[in-house]
This record gives C-alpha cells, sequence and structure tokens, in this order.
C-alpha cells in the first residue's frame, strides 16, 4: 500500500510515521481518536481520482482532512486502518466572477484568505466561517456544515454556496446547480431538478470529496454598527433575540448565558454587528437599540465593537487558557424555546459546582442567532493534563447531549455523535445510508460514521 | 510521576495550553500572510506548531520516542517565532522544540553531520566556522580599541568572520558621536547561540560562563551588540541558563537612535536609494526591535523606505534560523529566494537588513542578484560620510 500511495503521491508527500499519524489524529476537540495509518496531501483532482481507485480496490477507509479545527472528531478516523487526505494543500482561489458575483475556490482554502482576496478588490463574502475561520477551510466547514459569523442576517452555509464540485467515491467528477451544465459557471445552486449541492452539505466526507466551492459575493460594506446589551432575565434577552430576528437587524448576534463578559455584567449578554450601506446601518441601528430597549435590555457601550473587531481570534484568547481540553455540544431550537433548554443545563452544572470548581473546569452556554432559529453551543473545557476532569468533562458531554437533544435540539454537526444521533432519527438515517449505499457501495469514504 | 523527558517536562504547562485553533499554519488576517516557512515547504501537521507542539505531547505522555525521523523533523524548525507571533494564547513553540533538541542531544540521538562539525569547531576553535582566532579580530586592526572599559562590544563570529564592514562601521560611527568601546579581540567566544539551537547546552553553557568571565574582566557594565542571534543570547539566553548578569545589554540600533535623536551623530550624504528592510527574526519578533531601523533608515537623506507585504511581526523569516540553514541547506536557501522575491515587489534597489545571517542567506548566489543587499549600520555610517575601511589594510 505505502508503494502504491508513493506512486501517487511521490515520497514527499506520503507519511506513515506515528509521530505524524498521532498528530491527525485529533482535531480541535473530538473524543476517542483512532489514528490514521497513512496520511496523503494531494496537490492535484487527479491525485485524489487515482487514490480513489486505490483504496476501492484494496478496501481501505479514506478520510478527508481539512484545518482539523472543528470539535465534532469530523476529520478524525472512526475506523483502523484508515487514508488520511490532508486536503490543505489545494488552497488555490480559481477565480473572481465579479460580472456573476461569485468567487470560485478550492476547497482546501482557508476563509480569511478569501475574505482578504475579496476585501481588496472591494467585495465580501456573506458568511464569514466559523470561530476558527483563520484556519478552517471552506471545503471542511461545509463538509461539517458549520454555523458561521454573519448567520443572523444570512443562515446556514447552505444560502451562500452556488455550486459545488465533488468527486465521488468511484471517482467521477460532478458540478452541482448552474455548473453542472459544461457551457455555464456555477451561478445557482437550485438548477436541473434535485438540489445536489445539498447533499454533501454537512455529509462529513462520506459521500464525496469536495474539490472546489463557488460562493456568492457581495460589494463590500460601507458602514458597520455594533451595540451591546445587558439584561437581568434570560426570557427578556430572548425576546430581544426574537425581536432582531424578527425584523433582520444584525449581520451576527451573540447571546452570552454563561460566562457573561464582565464588561456587560447582568446576567445575560448580546451583542451585535451591522454592516450594509451607510443609511441602511442608520435605520438599522436606530430600530434595533430600540426593539432590545423595549424588552429590558441595557445598552452597554464600546465593549460589541471591540468583541467583532477582534472576532476571529476572539473565541481562541477567551477559551484557549481555559483548556486544551474542549468538547461541545450544540445544535438549533426555535428562539422562544432557548429557556427550556438553557434552564435546565444551568442547574445541571450548578448542582455540580462544587466539584467543577474543584477540577479547574470551565464551561460555557450561548446562543448564536441563525435567522430564525437560534443555535445553543455548550462548551466544556479543561487542562488535558489533568486527567480526572478530563474524563469528567467526557460524561458531562454525554449528560448534556442527552438532556439537550432529549428536549428536541437538533445537531448541525454529527461528528463523533453520530452513532448517538442515529438512534434518534430513525429513518432519516435509513435513507442517508441508502443514499451512501447507492454512491460508495464499497463503504470507502468515512466509514465509521454511519 | 515526573516523565522521561525532562526538557520537556519544564515546559509541560506551555505544551498544554495549544488549543489546537491551527492558526499557525498558514493564517492570512491582518498584515499575516501565512505562518511557516517549513510548512509551506514541507506540509504534514508536524512541520509546523501545532503539530510540533503535538509532537510534544505524545513524548511528555509517552506515547512515542525520539526515532530518526522525529529527530530530523525536529531539527527543521527556523525558530523564527512567527507561530509565536500570532498565537492566540502565545504558546512559545521554538522554545520547546529547543528543549527538545537539547534532549535529542543529550541522549546521543543526533546523527546530524552538519551539527557534529559545528560543536567540533566550536570546541576546537570557539567560532562555528573553523576559522583561527587572529582572523576573528582583523576586522578591529586599524581601529586601536581597548580591551578594557564600562562600554564593551560584543561582535560576535557571523560579524567578525562575514561582515567585518558591520563591526568596523559601527564603531566608528561611536566613535565620531564620542562613544569608545572596547573589545575582548581574540578573547571573544562565540556566544552560544549555534550550539543552543543545535542542542549542545553543555557546549553554549561552557562559552557563556568563559564570555562571562571576560566582560567581568573588561570592567564592562554595558555590553553592545549588532547582530541580533548575540544579543538575544547575552539579553535572554544568557540569565536564563547562568543566571542574572550584571550587565546592560543594548542593541547598537536603539543606541544610534538616541544618538540621532540627542544630535552626536548627523546624516550628511544623500544615499539615492529606495529601501525595503527585512525585520530578522531574532530582532523583531524575538526582541521585538521594530521601530529603531526605520526610523534610522527614514533618517537618511535621499532614502525612500518601501514596506515588504510580510513585515514586522509578520515578517517571512530569511530561512536561516534554527541550524535549518546548515542541515537543510537548500530549503533555506528556497526560503530566502522567496523572501528576496517579496523585496523585489516592492520595487526597492536594496534590501537591508542587520544581521549577517539574514544578510548571508541573501546575498547567496544562487538566483541572479538583482538588488543590493546592506546592513543598516554600513548604510548610517555611508550617511555620515564615514569611507569604508580599505579590506587590505585590515
Amino acid at each position: 500500500m505505502y508503494q502504491s500511495l508513493v506512486e501517487i503521491f511521490g515520497r514527499e508527500r506520503v507519511s506513515r510515521e506515528e509521530f505524524e499519524l498521532l498528530c491527525y489524529s485529533r482535531d480541535a476537540g473530538s473524543l476517542s481518536p483512532k489514528a490514521p495509518e497513512y496520511i496523503v496531501v494531494p496537490t492535484s483532482k487527479k491525485e485524489i481520482q487515482q487514490l480513489l481507485q486505490l483504496a476501492r480496490q484494496e478496501k481501505k477507509p479514506v478520510v478527508v482532512r481539512g484545518a482539523g479545527s472543528s470539535m465534532c472528531g469530523a476529520p478524525i478516523p472512526l475506523v483502523d486502518g484508515a487514508i488520511m487526505m490532508d486536503l490543505t494543500r489545494m488552497r488555490k482561489l480559481i477565480d473572481l466572477k465579479e460580472d456573476s458575483m461569485s468567487v470560485l475556490v478550492e476547497a482546501g482554502i482557508t476563509w480569511t484568505e478569501v475574505i482578504d482576496y475579496l476585501e481588496k478588490r472591494g467585495w465580501e463574502l456573506g458568511l464569514e466561517g466559523p470561530w476558527s475561520a483563520p484556519s478552517a477551510t471552506v471545503g471542511g466547514s461545509i463538509a461539517v456544515a458549520a454555523i458561521s459569523m454573519g448567520a443572523a442576517r444570512y443562515g446556514g452555509l447552505g444560502s451562500q454556496i452556488l455550486g459545488l464540485e465533488v468527486i465521488l467515491p468511484d471517482g467521477e467528477m460532478i458540478r452541482t446547480g448552474a455548473g453542472a451544465n459544461p457551457a455555464n459557471l456555477m451561478v445557482a445552486r437550485d438548477c436541473n431538478g434535485v438540489d445536489m449541492a445539498g447533499l454533501f452539505i454537512g455529509s462529513h466526507g462520506t459521500l464525496g470529496i469536495l474539490t472546489e466551492v463557488a460562493l456568492k459575493i457581495y460589494p463590500l460594506h460601507e458602514a458597520e454598527d455594533y451595540f451591546a446589551f445587558s439584561f437581568l432575565h434570560l426570557s427578556d434577552a430572548v425576546e430581544a433575540l426574537h425581536r432582531l430576528a424578527k425584523y433582520r437587524i444584525p449581520y451576527d448576534t451573540r447571546m452570552f448565558v454563561s460566562p457573561v463578559p464582565e464588561e456587560i455584567g447582568g446576567k445575560v449578554g448580546i451583542v451585535s454587528m451591522l454592516k450594509g450601506r451607510k443609511r441602511e446601518v442608520t435605520e438599522l441601528g436606530e430600530f434595533g437599540r430600540q426593539l432590545v430597549k423595549a424588552a429590558q435590555g441595557k445598552e452597554i457601550p464600546g465593549f460589541a465593537k471591540t468583541y467583532y473587531q477582534g472576532r476571529f481570534t476572539a473565541r481562541a484568547e477567551a477559551f484557549g487558557k481555559a483548556g486544551p481540553g474542549w468538547l461541545e455540544t450544540a445544535g438549533f431550537i426555535p428562539i422562544k424555546r432557548y429557556p427550556e433548554i438553557a434552564e435546565p443545563i444551568l442547574n445541571y452544572f450548578a448542582e455540580r459546582k462544587r466539584e467543577i470548581e474543584a477540577l479547574g473546569i470551565k464551561w460555557s452556554l450561548g446562543g448564536l442567532l441563525e435567522t430564525n432559529a437560534v443555535n445553543i453551543p455548550m462548551a466544556l473545557f479543561c487542562n488535558e493534563s489533568n486527567s480526572k476532569a478530563w474524563e469528567k468533562i467526557q460524561a458531562y458531554l454525554w449528560d448534556l447531549t442527552d438532556l439537550m437533544f432529549g428536549l428536541g435540539v437538533s445537531p448541525y454537526w454529527i461528528g463523533h455523535l453520530n452513532p448517538y444521533w442515529k438512534r434518534k432519527v430513525g429513518n432519516f438515517y435509513q435513507v442517508y445510508e441508502k443514499i451512501k449505499r447507492s454512491l460508495d457501495p464499497d463503504g470507502i469514504l468515512n466509514p465509521g460514521l454511519l | 510521576m515526573m516523565s522521561k523527558h525532562r526538557e520537556l517536562e519544564k515546559y509541560k504547562e506551555e505544551i498544554y495550553h495549544c488549543f489546537r485553533c491551527g492558526f499557525c499554519r498558514e493564517l492570512v488576517l491582518g498584515g499575516a500572510r501565512r505562518i511557516c516557512p517549513i510548512r509551506e515547504a514541507l506540509g504534514f501537521e508536524t512541520t509546523y506548531a501545532r503539530g510540533r507542539i503535538g509532537v510534544a505531547r505524545a513524548l511528555l505522555e509517552e506515547k512515542i520516542d525520539y526515532s530518526d525521523p522525529l529527530v530530523e523533523r525536529i531539527y527543521t524548525c527556523l525558530g523564527c517565532y512567527n507561530c509565536k507571533a500570532h498565537c492566540p494564547t502565545k504558546v512559545d513553540t521554538p522554545s520547546v522544540v529547543r528543549a527538545q533538541r537539547e534532549e535529542i542531544h543529550r541522549k546521543g540521538l543526533r546523527k546530524i553531520k552538519a551539527l557534529e562539525e559545528i560543536d567540533s569547531k566550536i570546541d576546537r576553535y570557539k567560532n562555528p566556522y573553523g576559522l583561527g582566532k587572529k582572523t576573528r579580530s582583523q576586522w578591529a586592526e586599524t581601529l586601536h580599541l581597548p580591551e578594557s572599559g564600562e562600554i564593551l562590544y560584543f561582535a560576535g563570529c557571523a560579524t567578525s568572520y562575514d561582515r567585518p564592514e558591520v563591526a568596523q562601521s559601527m564603531v566608528r560611527i561611536l566613535k565620531k558621536a564620542g562613544v569608545e568601546v572596547a573589545y575582548l579581540g581574540e578573547e571573544e567566544w562565540c556566544c552560544g547561540i549555534p550550539v543552543l539551537w543545535n542542542g549542545n547546552l553543555s557546549s553554549a553553557r561552557a562559552l557563556m560562563e568563559e564570555n562571562l568571565k571576560k566582560f567581568k574582566a573588561s570592567g564592562a557594565r554595558s555590553i553592545i551588540t549588532s547582530c541580533p542571534d548575540c544579543f538575544n543570547a547575552l539579553h535572554k539566553h544568557y540569565p536564563s541558563v547562568l543566571g542574572s548578569q550584571p550587565f546592560k545589554i543594548v542593541h547598537i540600533l536603539d543606541m544610534l537612535l538616541e544618538l540621532l535623536k540627542e544630535g552626536k551623530i548627523h546624516f550628511v550624504k544623500d544615499l539615492r536609494r529606495k529601501i525595503t528592510y527585512h525585520d530578522p527574526c531574532r530582532l523583531g519578533r524575538e526582541a521585538g526591535i521594530y521601530d529603531p531601523p526605520r526610523e534610522i533608515l527614514k533618517r537618511i537623506p535621499g532614502v525612500e523606505l518601501v514596506e515588504m507585504e510580510r513585515n514586522r511581526e509578520h515578517s517571512w523569516c530569511c530561512g536561516g534560523g534554527g541550524v535549518v540553514n546548515l542541515v537543510y541547506p537548500k530549503m533555506s536557501i528556497q526560503i530566502a529566494k522567496d523572501r528576496v522575491q517579496e523585496a523585489l515587489e516592492t520595487g526597492a534597489d536594496t534590501l537591508v537588513t542587520c544581521c549577517p545571517l539574514c544578510h548571508r542567506q541573501f546575498e547567496n548566489r544562487l538566483w541572479e542578484k538583482q538588488m543590493d543587499v546592506k546592513d543598516v549600520i554600513v548604510l548610517a555610517a555611508e550617511a555620515m560620510g564615514i569611507e569604508p575601511i580599505d579590506p587590505a589594510s585590515s
């Protein structure tokens, strides 16, 4: 196998060194990692196709990895003997099409590289990628349907995708949407009948390998505004969140339930970023503030601007030293149902306060507005050199996952949660498995996930 | 239970602070345009900070042990500090790598010929070039410097053997300002940096101890350096290895700027150059000296200073650090070539730095020479009307 891989990739882009395999067996979070057997670093689609052909012949699992900055374990093998494909060298910005207001990129490019390129040319993306946008790849984020900066205005990643180029397990390469027509570009997603791009968004590398992505672009915004509000009651904050969503005010909105940044204070905090044309931002800012004040919010000047200007590094800076052991469960719920989920979580932590403090465990609970829903991320942190704390937060994770999903939360990424989640949603996964078997009859792509 | 990796154990907290966010991989944000020259050259997780920290952790947790390929990988780090500068939790990966190298050397696992040669040259000649004592001090022959005094100039090996014009210019600038410096001459030994980075801590310690004895005997209260590596050695590593020292360590660029501001030296000559300045990693990211070279250059008549796309804390390494130039010369030169290309893209006619190692990397004739490479100090002397010393006379 090693020799065959070397024939495809050359010796310098294949590794089977134990130290290398071990470093590819983690993402930013991840439970129960398994090390891959080989790492390969493709630089062309042809190499990917050759690898898939070899994997099919040899019945070897293939796991695709972008930046490995997720918390869900998606880029970590769940079975032994996998070949891991590191796609970060396929990172070209292929084409900026100002006429069709789109940008075509290789899947291994990072979000901030695309943002930087567009900004210099007077354009911007709708969604700016996940918390780890400076390292996360566009393809990796799509593969796990990552919630992104700007979700309050634009919703999920799918809303910004005009087309995908995908290599299927049999090596065939397809383009979804308008780009399926060789005489057209990837300028529209809903074409040719079925929305095939949707099949691959959030598919965790189980159905195909994303190689190119066409994204919508917009003229660079003229103005920004920011506000932060403090609340004494969670119900008031949720009401404010709902009003902001209803009137489509913010570009991005986050809610802090625990911890609430000291600068905001109170029991719950909300920060929002607004952007657009000058007049639009002024109007939305005034209206948004009125709406939140009417929901008993107290405006805290200054903080939101600082928070959002450092948005690409804020999360890592805020929680970096609390970790690096980091486990997270997250998912969507209708905005007004947020307290029903949050309160039992807060009670769960209150009951364990002494244990949590003794072990130096940190945790956070918040909310990210995504158009008409709210994402509820619950994160646990500890120093992994403290094995007791590390074991404990793994136990907490499963308790809280059970609690959240039992109350109706739906996860957007599944990763290591999948075997657990599969039991909950029944026939959804039976259909998913049928699609998987049809596209990947040998079960080579990320096989442990389904 | 204490890990068998005692050097790494000192950095345990550092190692467990890595958040695995991967911002050290290829960040393009603010002024950063990629982070790790080695990762760009080789790919793979363990060629940049997140993977290097992952390896350190796996060693500490005894999941792996040193193997020949791992030792080779550990010697690919340039120690350029670009990862630390852009790390949200400021994990000091270069120091972790240095600790690994110390351990590798102590355990006798380092089988890299180029590094054995450095050890042997330093052991025998007290410099990494294997050149004689007399050659070391040749640059100072016509300058008649005393061996003792309150202010001592520590020239270092690279400046003494490779860039004598820098040492000469520096001393003559100071003379014009009325500052007399002492110099140890043939008795000056290597500062210890090459062996510190190749993992031979005992050799580094011996050099440090010997130099310290001589500093004390010279009556020095301040030590001036022009080489960024020597500056960091004296300023950071001597206290860390030998404890705090009673000397003020000064980099010449800080001092030159002060002298200019005080009106003790003046630029009189129009140099008519379009200059781009390369921040040496050791002076910039490691020592935090970014403004003095720029302020000095801007004060020179006829100088237009243009910045490379990656400058200050985002600067791209010359490829010569961390003994990578000795172990992987081809890769090292390719990195230098990339940096020269970036300099050419500014439209400058002169690439200026203030590090003898960077200077050597950029002067390398493996590519067609398309721009002058100069040292800040040499340009400053020229602008002051100080004529270079004829090499034949020294």
